[in-house]
């Protein structure tokens, strides 16, 4: 119980765009959360990660909330959402989908595939950094609960 | 004979026209007497005196020279018999007489007796064929009886030539008319044929019993083939496209079970191509429900099929081309936008005002397009996604409207009146809303500064029309600008003043557009507050 309330929270995030996935890193840093950032490119990696495939990811920490993006190439964020959840070694990860689609359809269709969460992106940077805050706080102050025993 | 006419009316009607004719009167027989030698009417009376032939009386009319005889000819039309002298003005006036009854005026039923006195004017076998005559009499021989025979036979053969020309004449009558509906028959038919290749709709029958199927000739063009072929059950379902068979039997089989009509829209086989077509048929029934034939039409949807496909391709396209604009390109300008933001955070200490301007310009630049592709997205979603028209208290969506309104109009400190009669109408909801909510919205946003706004909000029912109307006191509208005012991306007023993405009134009119109404505005003038009026059909609302 102790060990664990010390390791970092480990966030995986899939998102195929460095540029986006560096903001998200930026908005973690700005909130002063500390947070294990794992960053891959697609499902597929992610997928690959959370299975610990090849050496790369051999060593892989299993996360506590993972960030996907939706529109992504080889499997996006929709498949991933399907492979996982249909997993029961993984579907008790929560994972919150981050894009900037405000399309009703995807919205619907991440909920109905089994996300935690939606969040569109914030064009703003300080509208993003809270958006991320609240997020991060809701899902860290939720899995650092400690159990009732 | 191969053919005969079967057709009782016809005959009938032939045989009544006849008899009427015998029986138009008991007048009696005209009988006209020519001859220049009184002593031969004399004797010719005695003869004919108080006689009857088939219960009509004789009716002797005299005239003692040919010229004469020609008045009585044309005065009495209906003459029957004329017993007519050779010799009289001339050697051949009676001749001449009667050429002139045959040729001249043309009569042919009347018997014509020639009295000779000398034969040899006029001899016997050349006459009679030459001028039609009936009878030969020489004076020397004329007895009672002689006369009796000859006048009645040749009044006989009068009454039967008469009977003849009136059947005759029936029959052409009749002819005639038939032609006539022969004709328009045909024109009808032509129209038909017509009609079923500018509708592309073909017609055909099917006798169950000898299992045969008779195509018209659009069908025939439809299915590709001669015109003039006959099909069969199976060698329709032969023309079938394969994939379609099983479902054209299943409803057809389900039809004669306990259908009156057969409906169904499949492809078929034409050459190397497939065309879709829509079966319609009626089913006849014995009185025990036996079906016995189908009277059905053919209709050739493929041009419809093929603009439905088109349609949907379009539509999935442009679903497509929305998905970019909300997604695609917004993901970029998200990251021109954050980065300037993070560039402008981390120079902070550096820059200068005029520096931090113009960082605040590029980065509200962007901020303007991502706002302006969300509008567009929404703009082009009206009418395409979103819920579907309902029946709706339109009075309910104001109130929903207002409530979603009320910061900006508790903001603006606007006075909202709502007033008339709210109809139920057939209405997509959200897009209904989304019309008041604008419309509102402006009303309160475009307010001259130090003026409270008053914002009346009407509603009225006219002609099974809609009318609703926004109208405000606030900046109004320049009246040469009102055309530009529905079109997206126009502003009328500077974007330093208000605020909007510019699409909010062009979405209002594509809104009313595809509810079947329309939108317009007035304004006395810029600065004396505007009106907004839109009108919307009002269906029948049933049961």
């Amino acid at each position: 119980m102790i060990g664990k309330r010390l390791s970092p929270f480990v966030v995986l995030l899939a998102d195929d765009e460095p540029a986006d996935a560096h903001l998200v890193k930026w908005a973690l840093t700005e909130n002063r959360l500390h947070v294990d950032l794992q960053h891959v490119l697609d499902g597929r990696e992610a997928l690959e990660y959370l299975q610990r495939e090849g050496r790369r990811f051999a060593m892989a920490v299993r996360p506590d909330l993972i960030l996907i993006d939706l529109n992504m190439p080889r499997m996006d964020g929709r498949e991933f959402l399907a492979v996982v959840k249909g997993d029961p070694a993984l579907c008790d990860i929560p994972v919150v989908v981050l894009s900037t689609s405000e399309v009703d359809r995807d919205v619907r269709d991440s909920y109905r595939l089994g996300a935690s969460g939606y969040i569109t992106k914030a064009l703003d940077v300080n509208e993003f950094i809270v958006e991320i805050r609240q997020l991060s706080e809701y899902w860290i102050s939720l899995v650092r609960l400690p159990e009732n025993r | 004979m191969p053919e005969m006419i079967d057709d009782a009316n016809l005959l009938a009607g032939l045989s009544a026209a006849a008899s009427v004719d015998v029986e138009f009167a008991n007048d009696p027989w005209k009988v006209l007497l020519v001859d220049d030698e009184p002593d031969v009417h004399h004797v010719l009376r005695l003869a004919l005196h108080e006689l009857h032939i088939d219960g009509r009386g004789l009716r002797l009319i005299d005239a003692f020279s040919a010229e004469q005889a020609k008045h009585e000819l044309a005065a009495h039309p209906d003459i029957a018999l004329i017993l007519l002298d050779v010799v009289m003005e001339t050697d051949r006036a009676g001749l001449d007489l009667v050429r002139h009854i045959r040729d001249e005026l043309a009569r042919r039923t009347v018997q014509i007796v020639l009295i000779t006195g000398q034969p040899g004017y006029a001899p016997q076998r050349q006459v009679v064929s030459d001028y039609q005559i009936d009878g030969y009499l020489l004076k020397s021989e004329l007895s009672a009886e002689r006369v009796f025979v000859a006048v009645h036979s040749a009044i006989r053969t009068c009454r039967l030539m008469r009977e003849q020309e009136s059947l005759q004449a029936d029959l052409q009558q009749k002819v005639r008319e038939l032609d006539q509906t022969l004709v328009v028959l045909r024109e009808s038919e032509d129209k038909l044929i017509r009609a079923q290749s500018v509708a592309h709709v073909g017609s055909w029958t099917y006798e169950l019993a000898s299992d045969e199927m008779h195509l018209s000739a659009e069908t025939c063009r439809i299915f590709g083939l001669p015109a003039g072929t006959r099909g069969s059950y199976r060698s329709y379902l032969e023309r079938v496209c394969a994939d379609d068979r099983q479902a054209v039997e299943e409803v057809w089989r389900a039809a004669l079970a306990d259908g009156a009509v057969f409906q169904h829209e499949h492809r078929i086989i034409v050459g190397e191509t497939l065309r879709h077509v829509r079966q319609q048929a009626d089913l006849t029934r014995a009185a025990d429900g036996t079906p016995l034939r189908c009277l059905g039409t053919t209709q050739d949807i493929t041009e419809r099929k093929q603009a439905e496909q088109e349609l949907k391709r379009s539509n999935a396209e442009l679903e497509q081309f929305s998905y970019a604009i909300s997604h695609d390109l917004r993901q970029p300008l998200r990251m021109v936008a954050s980065y300037l933001q993070l560039l402008g955070i981390g120079l902070a200490g550096q820059l200068d005002d005029e520096q931090r301007e113009h960082f605040k310009f590029a980065i509200e630049g962007a901020r303007r397009l991502d706002q302006m592709l969300v509008a567009l997205l929404e703009y082009s979603r009206v009418g395409r996604l979103g819920e579907p028209p309902t029946w709706l208290e339109t009075r309910a969506i104001v109130d929903e409207a207002l409530l979603f309104l009320q910061p900006a109009i508790a903001e603006a400190q606007a006075k909202i009146s709502v007033r008339g009669h709210w109809p139920r109408a057939w209405v997509r909801p959200d897009e209904i809303l989304r019309l008041l909510q604008n419309l509102i919205a402006n009303a309160a946003k475009f307010r001259v500064a130090g003026r409270r706004p008053e914002i009346r909000v009407a509603s009225r029912v006219a002609r099974a029309q809609w009318c609703l109307t926004v109208s405000d006191n606030g900046v109004g509208i320049n009246r040469g600008q009102i055309g530009r005012l529905f079109q997206v991306f126009q502003r009328l007023q500077s974007r330093a003043s208000y605020e909007g993405s510019g699409v909010g009134l062009a979405l209002c009119r594509k809104i009313a557009e595809h509810h079947g109404g329309s939108i317009w505005a007035d304004s006395p003038g810029e600065g004396q507050g505007s009106r907004f009026c839109v009108s919307l059909p009002l269906p029948r609302e049933s049961a």
